[in-house]
């Protein structure tokens, strides 16, 4: 971010001496802003690039008494064995089938959220909404998948209550079809006031002119929206909407083990939550590493294509 | 990939952990064991040692409710005070046992001692731990610094058989139940009251069980006459031979005649799924079955909600018995016999355990002790006189008195001023309640069911034949254990889901062949083949 300054000075065919020289020079002068990325960088190369090492596993045959080096290499054994099991094709759709749910539905909820919210005038009103808005997503995971096991029971509230709209009172979560709606739906309970902060600061920052101007205009409020707050928006929008993509395959494996069960495997089931299986509770370090490494590969593709489509068509990019 | 960087940094820690470690062994030339505390072959307790012993092991809930650590409790202090051993206890955090010893395995750092069902959650078992030095042989130890455990194992072959490896390796200090009243602890239990009130004789099979559901559904009002909780896996009372029984099954491996089988994997398996999918689809089973967990148990029973359901009857009816009298509800609650087939049919399975069942609790000494004969002779001294007397009841004039000879539990213990229950005072007394490196004697449970409720359970779940059926603690071999956990990971998960869907009806059971199909493909022969072998291995022990 205070890269900028690079290009104003940076002069064509200066030797490589002088250059390291001028860059020192810079670092120099922004002393204080450099040491204050140190505990960053620190942080992401301690937990982020050095554990990524441990990934090699992934190709060999580990054993703990052996260690990491002394295991047996086995090629792409594990990945093949990924591919050819059953649970191959189905966690690898119920993750995208889940993931593209949660953007589809999830993705636009904060951002009506935020509108809604910057129509309201009453200040102390507007206070009350946001603030319990916020208040799901600081309640612990557990005790809200505890909360929609409860009310999505065959006698629950939940039910009850769309029972008298004639659904059948069955247990929701037991029910293939249903998990992917109750999954995304309290997702969105959960996140949506949290996730409008970001747009709501984003709307604070639009020059109020452009209201003034517009309403002289005669432009109504929903025409204000659509043409002036959309428009503004739209940068941090797409940011979030790369970011997203960019996660894609990644549906928590929190959530998911603590609301699925036998009866909806089938359709629950992803691949975090097979890692989380296969690693942590049967000790199979090399294979549950090996379908990590697949999809982080895949997260990677997407977040590099998601950014090459915006950058040739939005022009916002992350890089 | 939250999971993949803890798995990384838990790769990392082990890499420099073991960089560590080769460079002291470097030094100072391998680590040697200091001088003998005693002569081998004898101990007299206490010991006199300013060593500690490290000791990972659950800490149960009964204990957790109110101490942190076993080192806290009385029999903590007690156990220290006998055998003159400090030892600080490793706890993994409630819920998280599974995760906490694969990661600690995983990263190296090993305590002294680590007691778990070595058999059943060390992929490979005891044989492989051994080999990958996880835990080391006990045989020279037994021979040297465990004389009380050694002449145990005279007096009992059958532990003997249990605590060694195929090779002929002992590998652990064995929980072992010292009677035969103590091997059957689960099952069924009916709503005594309302059998009465309804005229119905107490259920014997498995017609008289849905004439009594239905009776319960009909004329009791209850919404879920059967429940089960998903706690311990759904499917937790096919395994222990409820319902399954009578279509001459346990749903896991059972033996039958000498041969290995796979419950799930039997043709008769297709007619008990039918029988329980006909019972939901009539309302008799819990319609939220496949997410009612322990509190939704409690109060479907407690609200009469249910009038039939599986149990520990200890840990359980413990809860239920008082509950309703405080509600002064006339709620009587009875342990039934397994159903059978016909009237007047043997019950042939049943929850009965081995003494030194696969699912109990081994304590070993691991390969990164430095303190091996120390923490022998610590656990050794559970199979003295005096070390049962305190692991089973704790401290005598405290906890129990002998009365008669017979040591009877204080009114302290049983009626706690502080309002604990039972399984709380005893718990903190000794380890009776659960497990640990001992027998466990008659006496426990004699005392510990003594509510209307639980003293039937003995005689409503004896069975003379189920001993027949029960696997004894066998182990795979070594180069077949990766390929048999990993096969039956895959059947267990998909048995569950599969048998759940066709409870449910949302799976037609017309897709049984299919499903046989699958399991076949996952290789469940080739698993029974090596079961069937690793039991042949055990009988010529």
């Amino acid at each position: 971010m205070t890269m900028d300054m690079n290009t104003r000075t940076e002069k064509r065919g200066i030797s490589l001496g002088s250059r390291a020289k001028h860059t020192w020079t810079l670092i120099k002068n922004e002393k204080s802003l450099y040491i204050m990325i140190i505990p960053v960088l620190l942080y992401y190369i301690i937990f982020c690039y050095i554990p990524m090492g441990g990934a090699i596993i992934s190709f060999k045959h580990f054993s703990p008494a052996q260690g990491l080096w002394n295991s047996p290499w086995v090629g792409f054994q594990w990945f093949e064995e990924f591919f050819r099991s059953p649970y191959f094709a189905r966690t690898f759709t119920n993750t995208l089938r889940i993931s593209l749910a949660t953007i589809l539905f999830g993705f636009p909820a904060p951002i009506l959220f935020a509108l809604l919210i910057n129509e309201l005038h009453g200040t102390k009103f507007k206070r009350i909404v946001q603030t319990l808005s916020y208040m799901p997503h600081f309640v612990s995971l557990v005790v809200t998948c505890g909360m929609v096991i409860e009310f999505t029971r065959y006698n629950g509230v939940i039910t009850q209550v769309l029972g008298i709209f004639g659904f059948p009172q069955k247990t929701m979560l037991q029910e293939p079809n249903l998990f992917m709606p109750v999954y995304v739906i309290s997702g969105i309970w959960q996140e949506v006031g949290w996730g409008s902060i970001i747009y709501l600061s984003a709307l604070v920052g639009i020059d109020q002119q452009l209201y003034e101007a517009a309403r002289i205009d005669g432009a109504g409020r929903i025409r204000q929206t659509i043409n002036i707050t959309l428009p503004c928006l739209l940068p941090t929008i797409i940011i979030m909407l790369i970011l997203r993509i960019g996660g894609l395959m990644n549906v928590g494996f929190e959530k998911i083990i603590l609301l699925y069960n036998d009866a909806v495997m089938s359709k629950a089931d992803v691949i975090s939550s097979y890692v989380y299986r296969k690693g942590l509770l049967e000790a199979n370090w090399s294979y549950s590493t090996a379908v990590g490494l697949f999809n982080g590969l895949i997260n990677c593709i997407l977040l590099i294509s998601a950014n090459t489509i915006t950058r040739k068509f939005a022009d916002t990019k992350l890089w | 990939m939250k999971i993949k960087k803890i798995i990384a940094l838990a790769i990392c820690i082990t890499v420099a952990g073991s960089l560590l470690i080769s460079c002291r062994g470097g030094n100072g030339g391998g680590i040697i064991q200091e001088s003998p505390v005693t002569q081998p072959g004898e101990t007299s307790y206490p010991i006199n040692t300013d060593r500690t012993l490290t000791y990972w092991v659950d800490l149960q809930g009964s204990i957790s409710a109110n101490y942190k650590s076993i080192t806290d409790t009385p029999l903590g202090k007690e156990l220290e005070n006998e055998t003159g051993i400090k030892v600080q206890y490793i706890h993994p955090p409630a819920g998280q046992s599974d995760v906490d010893f694969n990661l600690m395995i995983a990263s190296g750092n090993l305590p002294d001692i680590i007691e778990i069902k070595w058999i059943t959650r060390y992929t490979g078992g005891p044989e492989k731990a051994i080999a990958e030095n996880i835990i080391i042989p006990l045989n020279d130890v037994f021979k040297n610094y465990a004389p009380n455990m050694t002449k145990y194992m005279e007096a009992n072959p059958n532990v003997e058989r249990a605590v060694k490896t195929d090779s002929g390796k002992y590998f652990a200090f064995p929980f072992v139940r010292g009677d035969d009243i103590l091997l059957t602890s689960y099952g069924p239990v009916v709503r005594k009251d309302w059998l009465d009130e309804l005229n119905l004789p107490l259920p014997e099979t498995i017609s008289d069980w849905h004439a009594m559901l239905t009776a319960f559904k009909v004329q009791k009002g209850a919404t879920a006459p059967f429940a089960v909780s998903k706690d311990q896996g759904t499917f937790f009372i096919l395994a222990n031979g409820l319902f399954s029984g009578a279509y001459g099954l346990k749903k896991e491996f059972f033996i039958d005649d000498g041969q290995v089988k796979y419950g799930a994997y039997l043709p008769e398996y297709k007619e008990l799924l039918a029988t329980l999918q006909k019972w939901y689809s009539e309302d008799l089973i819990d319609k939220g079955i496949g997410t009612t967990d322990g509190k939704a148990m409690d109060s479907y029973v407690l609200n009469g909600r249910t009038g039939a359901f599986a149990c520990y009857p200890g840990s359980t009816l413990s809860k239920y018995v008082p509950a309703f009298e405080a509600q002064d509800l006339n709620a009587e609650l009875l342990p039934v016999q397994f159903p059978v087939k016909n009237r007047g049919d043997a019950v042939k399975y049943t929850s009965m355990v081995h003494p030194v069942d696969a699912s109990n609790q081994f304590t070993a000494i691991t390969a990164k002790s430095q303190n091996v004969e120390l923490a022998a002779r610590f656990l050794d001294y559970g199979y003295t006189e005096k070390g049962n007397m305190l692991y089973n009841f704790g401290v005598e004039g405290e906890s129990y008195n002998i009365i008669d000879g017979y040591p009877k539990m204080s009114y302290f213990v049983m009626n706690h001023p502080e309002g604990w229950s039972v399984s709380q005072a005893w718990s903190a007394y000794a380890r009776a309640t659960y497990s640990g490196p001992f027998e466990q004697r008659r006496e426990y449970i004699e005392q510990y069911w003594m509510l209307p409720g639980q003293k039937e359970a003995f005689t409503a779940w004896n069975s003379s034949e189920a001993v027949n059926h029960i696997l004894p603690p066998v182990s795979i071999s070594e180069g077949e254990s990766a390929q048999f956990s990993s096969i039956i990971n895959n059947v267990k998960t998909y048995v569950d889901e599969y048998s759940l869907k066709v409870l449910l009806g949302t799976e037609s059971l017309d897709n049984f062949d299919a499903y046989i199909t699958q399991l076949k493909s996952f290789g469940i022969e080739d698993a029974i083949k090596m079961q069937q072998n690793a039991y042949d291995r055990y009988m010529n022990r």
